[in-house]
């Protein structure tokens, strides 16, 4: 049994502590294999987070568990995990576009997403805050959608939504943090 | 401070109000006079108006984004909505009158110089401002001398304060096309009467160079002027400037733009290479609106399609062809059909008839994916249908033989390209200065391409032997260049008589092939230019059949005799001597044989009459003067005698010892018993009647005809009647309350005759087919479903007959063939699955996508008892090891895919060990031992691998190199494994590669990658690992090294693409499924089919042998069968 199964099996008798375990583990992973799928590759070239985030689970849960329920747990810490990552990447790549940062940075492991959105990660990220302090449902279907790239369905049952009630909140969410980043209103 | 929470509720129930107007209602009311709260929930649906697709993916998909924050982080321009009142350079905006996915449209004033009420659009962000204004400026003079009644006028563009663009129209007052009609109920002449005035609309503007680009139902708007309805097409000159040049168009902009209405949208338009896009991409979009007005859809499901992306949608544009207007109605549930009906005030049932045909090709003449094959001008459809409103022949007309070969050329233009470029270097060799006119300009040119590529081959062997001593070593090069592209030609030409079902034209060019350039696809047409069993080369007339003679036919010979000839040889086996007066008439038309199988009856043209035999003495019984006859059949007690007789257009029932006419039905082309005897079926004028056999008198009105139909037969068991008319459709009628059960085109001529199979499963048509020959088709009879062309019809058919007890078939007339229809039936049929395999000899896993889950079942006892099953609904997939110890049950869903792992002891399987994946699984495949899976996640875009025994997870096999999609994975032996795979796009779009990748599956390392030229779809592993075979879109299969991938040998399997492969655990042979419906079994070493299969209805998505290859599974979504093959 794996050391991520261990844990969600514990957050799964309800130890709540166990959960924080989860994320360096999953963050790790997630950075490894991302440094790992851009090496090699040309420049510009990009993955899915879903295809990584679904990688890392294989590679850190592929042992089975019959009754496995611990896969919510998984994936929010996955996206918890590509939102770190993101975020991390776009302020590394605005420090050095501005002259900060003159140490080499290992770019590769961080090239996730295309160019030109860095400043979007950043925005969305800190208006997720915000919108997570009075409404943390909308900002956790903000990260698994669009930082785990999740489609609807899953995001929705992952969160024990309906698929409408997903579809709605996430009208709001979008609509909400688009007025916050626009200043609209 | 307003709290978020009931913002948040608010909101979201506003989202559940379907109109702009029906929200700012319900947000007044809600909000009473919290004008705060009012303003928040207010910015917060126009924030999501305004998003686009904001987010709408994960942040690397979003190429452009709408809201780079810091352009709006400062000044008073954060705004984004213009608010009414607000005036915009010389216009004030009144009110807001529309919102669409380009942007927002207001009723706004213009105070100068004029004053006047216009039409403003604000185009919504995210466009160029300054370039769309400028295409606009390049358009605005052609847009200034556009004058018609029809088009709205467009007067001005501008930038509005925050730099967004705008334009300013003529003010319509009007609804959408579709809705008007709908609304006002109009009918369909009234609809088409609206249509052409919008051509004529759209023809004035082409004629002033300007294109719409963007017709779609809401640019086309109908207004009531004096009671009459008046479209007016808005937008002109709009969609250039905000689409402009598709090149400068980020991925974002392209990809709003299919969002919007993609449906209206020409294939040439969803390129995603820079085509010119001219008058025709508009005539594409009028056929999608007259599509929508006749049958209330568009062709193709843009919506849904959209929602499997984008890639799919544009290769629905360009391949997929729509169905016909009426075919989509017939199609419909029937409360959808009442509905369209409805709206048009017409009788449902009557609604496809009406389109059926004339509207039908004026439609897909329209919507043609070939430009070139659509009306030149918007004219000719305007023209075309006035000519359908006049009731005069229309221009459009079904593809022409013509028309379907140029389609086929088109398919192997490669081939034709390269007989050009000999001929042209012919032509220049020779210096045959008249035929520097030949070029290709068109398929059409193609055929005669050929000819006088053939006519240019004969002079150079001519100008050759004259100039012996001349020829060079590459004149003769030259010489034997020009004689493959002619081969090759030849053998497409014959491939394109194969589609059109000429028998005669294949073999014709079939032989004009050289000796010595016939290959395998030579060999394969060859089989199929003609699969009569046997030929007799005289006329035949009339033909009967009874189970008591197994394998002969009675026929009626010229002169009026009656032979018993063997079906398979074509031998006479005996004749029986008609009566002088049947003699006389030269010619008996109708021939039956009674039930007890001891006489036969025979039915004359002219004044022949009716006779009955002693079949066995060959003495005449008793004989009548009666009318002329087409058809004779005996009640089910052999009592009495049914004759049709189209000539005379009436039905008779005799009484069949002594001749007596019991009763005549005038005004009937064809009249049939049911099995049991009791009813008869006939057509009475325009409709089906259901008789008393005894009294005459109509049971039963069953249902109407559209037009004159001689070909009409009961399924046997006499659940439906089935019919074929004049105008080539199939209709099949239940008989208890006269539903139709399909109708659906079947040939383009005239239906003749139409029989069932033995077992009622099958029927078959006879109809007219181009020029002389007969066009013969088999077809499935619970669903109408096209099973197989017949090919080897010559002449106009006399009559068809199936033996009722060996399924053989002869169809007479100038030259009468015998045909085997009976194939091998499967041993069991089970319900549903898609995926099937062998766990052992006699158990079969059976994964399903619908319906009760997952079973196991133990063949030879009972196979629907399960003796083993999950009943849990989801999409199941089935997988076992070659040596049958260990099969694999999994439950594949979105979040969590269950795999079972079975394990054979004895007889018995049990489930010992189930591993979970928190993910969807597309493929599963277990190694030979059963002791590692392989699953492929896809979209993970790698094959994860566990330990069956312990359910650890192994190394995955290594993905990158762009791979996206496994299409097909075997193990080649313990620790090989070979995958088809799709890299770099989908398949299919520009840029995607097609491949082989060998991995070593102990340490997931790649070993080998080998690019494919054909799409492959799926693989078969040979029983020594040495090779494999692997087949997909191509039609070839191929087999290849298991240690270098290269291909050993290929050859020709099947007429469409196939689906599945099999090989046989201990012979060399190979079994293919395809798209065409049929299951081959290949001996590989002769690469000789040995086995035709057909049953699937729908295409086989495995084959799979039992371990001991005695059996045979075949499941895709209509079934799971399982065949005992005899080889």
């Amino acid at each position: 049994m794996s050391e991520v199964t261990r844990i969600l099996d514990r957050v799964q008798r309800g130890e709540a502590q166990a959960a924080d375990e989860l994320l360096p583990l999953v963050y790790e992973e997630l950075r490894k294999l991302a440094a790992q799928k851009m090496a090699g590759q040309p420049p510009g070239h990009t993955l899915q987070p879903t295809a990584l985030v679904h990688e890392a689970y294989l590679r850190l849960a592929g042992s089975p568990n019959p009754e496995w329920a611990g896969c919510a747990h998984f994936f929010a810490a996955a996206a918890e995990a590509m939102r770190h990552i993101l975020v991390d990447r776009a302020r590394r790549k605005g420090r050095l576009r501005h002259g900060a940062g003159l140490q080499r940075v290992n770019l590769e492991a961080f090239n996730l997403p295309g160019p030109g959105d860095d400043d979007l990660v950043l925005a969305v990220n800190e208006a997720l805050d915000k919108l997570a302090a009075h409404d943390p449902l909308s900002a956790e279907l903000i990260k698994l959608r669009f930082f785990a790239g999740l489609p609807n369905v899953e995001a929705a049952q992952l969160l024990g939504l309906s698929e409408r009630t997903a579809k709605r909140t996430w009208a709001y969410a979008r609509a909400w943090l688009y007025r916050e980043l626009t200043g609209s209103a | 401070m307003t709290d978020p929470r009931q913002e948040k509720e608010l909101f979201e129930q506003a989202l559940d109000r379907a109109t702009a107007e029906e929200r700012q209602q319900f947000l007044r009311q809600a909000c009473g006079d919290d004008s705060a709260l009012l303003a928040r929930v207010q910015g917060l649906l126009s924030a999501l108006g305004q998003a686009g697709d904001f987010l709408a993916g994960p942040p690397n998909s979003q190429a452009a984004n709408p809201p780079p924050p810091e352009q709006n982080a400062g000044g008073s321009a954060t705004v984004l909505e213009e608010k009414v009142g607000e005036r915009l350079g010389r216009y004030q905006l009144l009110e807001k009158i529309g919102e669409g996915g380009c942007g927002m449209v207001y009723m706004a004033e213009q105070v100068e110089p004029v004053r006047r009420r216009v039409a403003l659009k604000v185009v919504k962000l995210g466009m160029d401002t300054r370039q769309v204004i400028a295409r606009f400026e390049a358009e605005r003079q052609a847009l200034a001398v556009m004058d018609h009644p029809h088009i709205a006028k467009v007067f001005d563009a501008g930038a509005t304060a925050t730099g967004r663009p705008y334009f300013v129209m003529e003010l319509v007052h009007g609804v959408r096309i579709t809705r008007f009609c709908d609304e006002r109920q109009l009918p369909l002449r009234a609809r088409l009467e609206l249509l052409v005035q919008v051509c004529g609309a759209i023809q004035h503007a082409h004629q002033k160079g300007l294109i719409h680009r963007d017709i779609k139902p809401s640019n086309i708007l109908v207004a009531l002027s004096d009671g009459a309805p008046v479209p007016k097409v808005i937008d002109f000159g709009i969609s250039k400037a905000t689409q402009g040049n598709l090149a400068e168009q980020t991925l974002f902009t392209r990809f709003e733009q299919f969002l919007g209405t993609p449906a209206y949208m020409s294939p040439e338009q969803a390129e995603v290479r820079e085509v010119d896009i001219d008058t025709r991409s508009d005539i594409y979009s009028l056929g999608v609106v007259l599509y929508e007005l006749l049958t209330g859809r568009t062709p193709l499901d843009s919506q849904a399609l959209l929602k499997k992306g984008i890639e799919e949608l544009i290769l629905a544009l360009r391949e997929v062809e729509p169905p016909r207007p009426s075919m989509c109605l017939n199609a419909l549930a029937l409360g959808d059909l009442q509905t369209v009906a409805r709206a048009q005030r017409c009788d449902p049932s009557k609604l496809a008839r009406s389109l059926r045909g004339d509207l039908d090709w004026i439609v897909m003449k329209c919507l043609e994916k070939d430009r070139t094959r659509r009306y030149d001008t918007v004219n000719g459809l305007a023209m075309d249908l006035r000519r359908y409103l006049n009731n005069e022949p229309v221009l459009a007309r079904p593809p022409t033989a013509v028309y379907r070969l140029q389609k086929a050329f088109r398919r192997h233009k490669a081939v034709f390209a390269a007989t050009g470029a000999v001929l042209a270097a012919l032509v220049l060799g020779l210096g045959l200065a008249t035929y520097g006119i030949i070029r290709i300009k068109t398929e059409r040119d193609i055929a005669d391409q050929a000819r006088l590529a053939a006519l240019a081959q004969k002079k150079i062997a001519d100008g050759q032997r004259q100039k012996a001593d001349a020829s060079t070593q590459a004149a003769l090069r030259e010489q034997e260049n020009t004689r493959r592209a002619l081969a090759g030609a030849q053998t497409a030409l014959a491939e394109a008589a194969y589609r059109e079902q000429n028998g005669s034209a294949m073999k014709a060019a079939l032989e004009a092939v050289p000796l010595d350039l016939r290959d395998g696809t030579w060999n394969y047409l060859l089989a199929h230019a003609d699969t009569s069993l046997t030929t007799l080369s005289r006329l035949l007339i009339g033909a009967a059949a009874h189970p008591l003679l197994p394998g002969v036919f009675a026929v009626a010979e010229a002169g009026g005799g009656i032979a018993l000839v063997e079906a398979k040889t074509g031998q006479t086996l005996a004749q029986i001597q008609t009566t002088p007066r049947q003699r006389q008439a030269f010619y008996q038309r109708g021939l039956a044989i009674s039930p007890d199988g001891l006489r036969i009856a025979a039915g004359s043209l002219g004044q022949g009459g009716l006779a009955i035999y002693d079949l066995r003495a060959g003495r005449l019984l008793v004989e009548w003067e009666a009318p002329e006859t087409d058809l004779l059949e005996f009640s089910a007690d052999g009592g009495q005698l049914l004759q049709s007789s189209s000539i005379d257009g009436q039905a008779c029932l005799w009484e069949a010892a002594a001749g007596r006419l019991l009763w005549t039905l005038k005004s009937s082309s064809r009249a049939v018993f049911d099995p049991a005897g009791k009813r008869i079926i006939a057509t009475h004028g325009a409709e089906l009647i259901v008789l008393d056999p005894a009294s005459g008198g109509i049971l039963k009105h069953l249902c109407p005809i559209r037009s004159s139909t001689y070909a009409l037969a009961v399924r046997p068991g006499g659940q439906s009647v089935v019919f074929g008319d004049k105008d080539g459709y199939v209709q099949a009628v239940d008989l208890k309350d006269g539903h139709t059960v399909f109708e659906r085109p079947a040939h383009q001529n005239i239906i003749r005759f139409l029989a069932f199979t033995a077992d009622g499963r099958r029927f078959v048509t006879v109809a007219d087919g181009e020029g002389q020959r007969q066009s013969i088709k088999v077809w499935d009879a619970e669903t109408g479903t096209h099973l197989q062309s017949v090919l080897g019809g010559v002449s106009q058919a006399e009559s068809l007959r199936i033996h009722p007890l060996t399924d053989e078939m002869i169809i007479t007339g100038h030259v009468s063939k015998t045909w085997a229809l009976s194939g091998e039936q499967p041993k069991w049929t089970l319900p549903g699955g898609a995926t099937a395999a062998f766990v052992g000899g006699s158990s079969l896993c059976l994964g399903r996508t619908t319906g009760s889950g997952m079973a196991s079942f133990r063949l030879g006892a009972d196979p629907s008892a399960p003796a083993w099953f999950r009943n849990e609904p989801g999409a199941w997939l089935a997988a076992a090891s070659a040596d049958g110890g260990v099969a694999a049950a999994v439950k594949s869903g979105n979040l969590a895919s269950q795999i079972s792992l079975l394990r054979r002891t004895g007889e018995m399987v049990e489930e010992s060990r189930a591993i979970t994946l928190p993910m969807a699984v597309s493929l599963v495949r277990l190694s030979p031992t059963g002791d590692r899976i392989l699953t492929f996640v896809p979209q993970g875009l790698c094959s994860g691998q566990f330990d069956t025994a312990t359910g650890a997870s192994l190394p995955l096999l290594a993905g990158g190199g762009g791979i996206l999609w496994i299409n097909d994975l075997v193990w080649l032996n313990r620790t090989q494994v070979v995958g088809a795979v799709t890299a770099n796009a989908a398949r299919g779009a520009p840029g995607s590669v097609e491949g082989l990748v060998l991995w070593d599956a102990p340490s997931g390392q790649r070993l080998r990658v080998e690019r494919c030229a054909a799409l492959a779809n799926c693989l078969a592993q040979a029983p020594d690992g040495g090779s494999f075979a692997e087949a997909g879109e191509d039609k070839m299969v191929r087999i290849r090294s298991a240690q270098t991938l290269g291909i050993r040998s290929e050859f020709r399997a099947h007429d469409a693409s196939i689906t599945a492969l099999a090989w046989h655990p201990a012979r060399p042979i190979l079994a293919t499924a395809a798209a065409d419906l049929t299951i081959k079994l290949w001996d590989l070493s002769q690469s000789r089919c040995l086995k035709e299969f057909r049953g699937p209805l729908k295409p086989v998505q495995t084959l799979h042998f039992s371990p001991d290859g005695q059996r045979l599974v075949s499941a895709g979504t209509d079934g799971t069968r399982i065949w005992e093959p005899v080889y």
